[in-house]
């Protein structure tokens, strides 16, 4: 899942699909240096890591990301995740589990990822401390990645 | 360290507020802990997936015309919740609209597979390899490559528009909101391209070229340095990339850049309104099997030339086999009916599509006919449904025993409502051999 490894170096979710657009040019524009003899996907995931650093160094926002080995290996661990009808199932199950957390919380996911609000904003807006949210997102994430496993194991 | 100290870290690495030092840290960790590489993973997959759902439903207006005749503006200072289990029950009520809408304005920019032939197709999508088949609906960012066999016809659900992936060739589906975008990474695509708005034409992008394309029926080869534009009708835009050139290429011409090589119009030779004809002699004997089986065939034929009828001279001074081969398009829908006649025998085929491979036989002749159409009830096919605008390949086979005097061979045809007829010029143009080879 290429954009999702775009999102491990750039961190900002809008920015990482705006940077996906850009890999895939590059990807193309690329194409006749890529051996064919090679495999595809850590070939497309230097490409991507090289882009990806690019805009973060254009966009002056550097903060210390993670060893460009380790990035390789989660790359490597994102493609294990399944194909891409296995994704979009597993999204489609992301959206049936979203239902399933409680009124506030859904609350605090649609501000965050659908209205795209920092972290600071929706602190000041629900009156809790920056701390406190993150605690409570990791609590949300975990809910829904467990939610997730239990519901495509019994599918 | 906890595991719940690892998801907040791993949520502030993500947000770009965690301190270098703490990052360093992270990074030992997930190096260290194939757990938490897992962890992080799943994590990356849940937000960019969440993101997508927010945005799939931002896109939608029905979405917001439902909040809006709903009356539930979003009050600040009033609990958020209050205004969440409505807005919820709003979107899982449009999801299905959603879906539906997205696929639509999806799928006007962006090509499906109609048909293939062979089995060394590579679609590479994102970090995978995805299986070909028909129908599948292609996504900016693929990277579609056919091997020395293969070939591929791309198609639109709205609009009559096809592409021809030729073998040994590369395509990638760029990401554009203005038409539909096209890099041709090395061989050869064939299109027949419905009328674009003026504001998002087809864009065809070589390594050296740009072609820009409003409606036409064109081909396009490339590679690294090189590129060609032949254009059986219409009008294209063709950029040399290199030297910022622009031609204007228009019916049955070309150009073409390749190094010292000037960059200008060309006429085609073999452009529409004619056919493929390849002629072999000295075969013996009176059956097509004599021609098809021959070492000769179908590589090495004595003659290739480009008449402006579908008919083949027979009066050799001897024995000789002739193929006829071109690209057939009705001017409107309908069942049309087909004739062969010639000398000795005769086979005609009939694609549903432009591939060869779709070709079945339609009518035959086994007996000299003579240059007659109802000499024998085989001569004729079946009344076969056409669509207007799309290419159907034609092949007719002639095999002639014996030397003879003026045997006329060909085929007719009869369209809806009409009288049986030679078929005009401007509705066939002839094969062309790269398609199966590749490239020029």
């Amino acid at each position: 899942m290429l954009k999702a490894y775009v999102q491990a170096i750039v961190r900002d979710l809008t920015l990482a699909e705006d940077t996906f657009s850009d890999v895939i040019l590059e990807i193309v524009r690329s194409w006749p240096s890529y051996d064919k003899a090679r495999e595809f996907p850590p070939w497309a995931r230097g490409v991507a890591r090289r882009v990806a650093l690019a805009v973060l160094r254009k966009n002056s926002r550097a903060p210390l990301h993670l060893d460009e080995g380790l990035l390789e290996q989660i790359g490597e661990e994102l493609s294990s995740m399944g194909d891409e009808v296995e994704l979009e199932a597993r999204k489609h199950t992301l959206q049936c589990c979203l239902e399933l957390l409680s009124a506030k919380n859904r609350e605090l996911v649609r501000l965050r990822y659908f209205e795209n609000r920092s972290y600071l904003e929706i602190a000041n807006q629900i009156g809790r401390s920056v701390g406190a949210l993150y605690v409570g997102f990791n609590r949300i994430h975990q809910a829904l990645e467990k939610c997730i496993q239990e519901r495509m194991q019994s599918a | 360290m906890s595991a719940k100290t690892h998801g907040e870290k791993l949520l502030r690495y993500l947000d770009g507020s965690l301190p270098d030092k703490e990052t360093e840290e992270l990074n030992d960790s997930l190096l260290a802990d194939p757990d938490l590489k897992r962890e992080f993973s799943r994590l990356l997959l849940q937000q960019v997936h969440l993101f997508d759902i927010g945005q799939s439903q931002k896109a939608s207006p029905r979405r917001d015309r439902r909040r809006e005749s709903n009356s539930l503006p979003t009050i600040v200072g009033l609990p958020s919740s209050w205004h969440w289990q409505p807005y919820l029950l709003a979107a899982a009520a449009a999801v299905a609209i959603l879906l539906t809408l997205s696929t639509v304005e999806f799928s006007s920019t962006t090509p499906r597979v109609e048909a293939f032939v062979g089995s060394d197709i590579t679609l590479r999508r994102d970090t995978a390899v995805i299986p070909i088949k028909a129908s599948l609906a292609l996504k900016p960012g693929d990277i579609l490559t056919t091997g020395k066999t293969n070939r591929l016809i791309l198609t639109y659900r709205r609009e009559n528009t096809r592409l021809i992936i030729g073998s040994r060739s590369s395509i990638a589906i760029l990401p554009s909101n203005s038409g539909k975008q096209f890099k041709l990474l090395e061989g050869r695509v064939e299109a027949v391209v419905a009328h674009q708005p003026k504001a998002k034409p087809m864009l065809w992008l070589s390594a050296a070229t740009r072609a820009t394309i409003v409606g036409t029926e064109f081909s396009l080869t490339a590679s690294n340095n090189t590129a060609r534009l032949d254009v059986l009708e219409g009008l294209v835009d063709f950029e040399s990339l290199a030297t910022g050139q622009l031609l204007r290429v228009n019916s049955s011409r070309y150009a073409e850049v390749a190094p010292g090589v000037p960059f200008e119009l060309r006429d085609m030779s073999n452009g529409y309104g004619s056919v493929l004809r390849e002629t072999w002699l000295g075969i013996e004997n009176v059956h097509i099997r004599n021609l098809t089986q021959s070492s000769k065939f179908p590589g090495n034929p004595d003659f290739r030339d480009y008449p402006a009828t579908l008919s083949a001279l027979t009066n050799w001074p001897g024995s000789s086999g002739v193929r006829l081969r071109a690209f057939l398009r009705v001017p409107t829908t309908g069942r049309y009916r087909f004739w062969i006649t010639g000398a000795d025998a005769a086979e005609l085929r009939l694609g549903s599509n432009e591939l060869p491979e779709s070709a079945e036989l339609i009518a035959s002749l086994n007996q000299n006919a003579s240059g007659e159409w109802e000499r024998f009830p085989w001569q004729k096919s079946a009344a076969i449904q056409f669509v207007a605008g799309r290419k159907y390949y034609l092949e007719a086979l002639f095999k002639q025993g014996l030397p003879g005097a003026e045997e006329r061979a060909g085929v007719v045809w009869q369209p809806p409502g009409a009288a049986r007829e030679q078929i005009p010029s401007r509705f066939f143009s002839p094969f062309d051999l790269s398609i199966e080879k590749g490239s020029r």
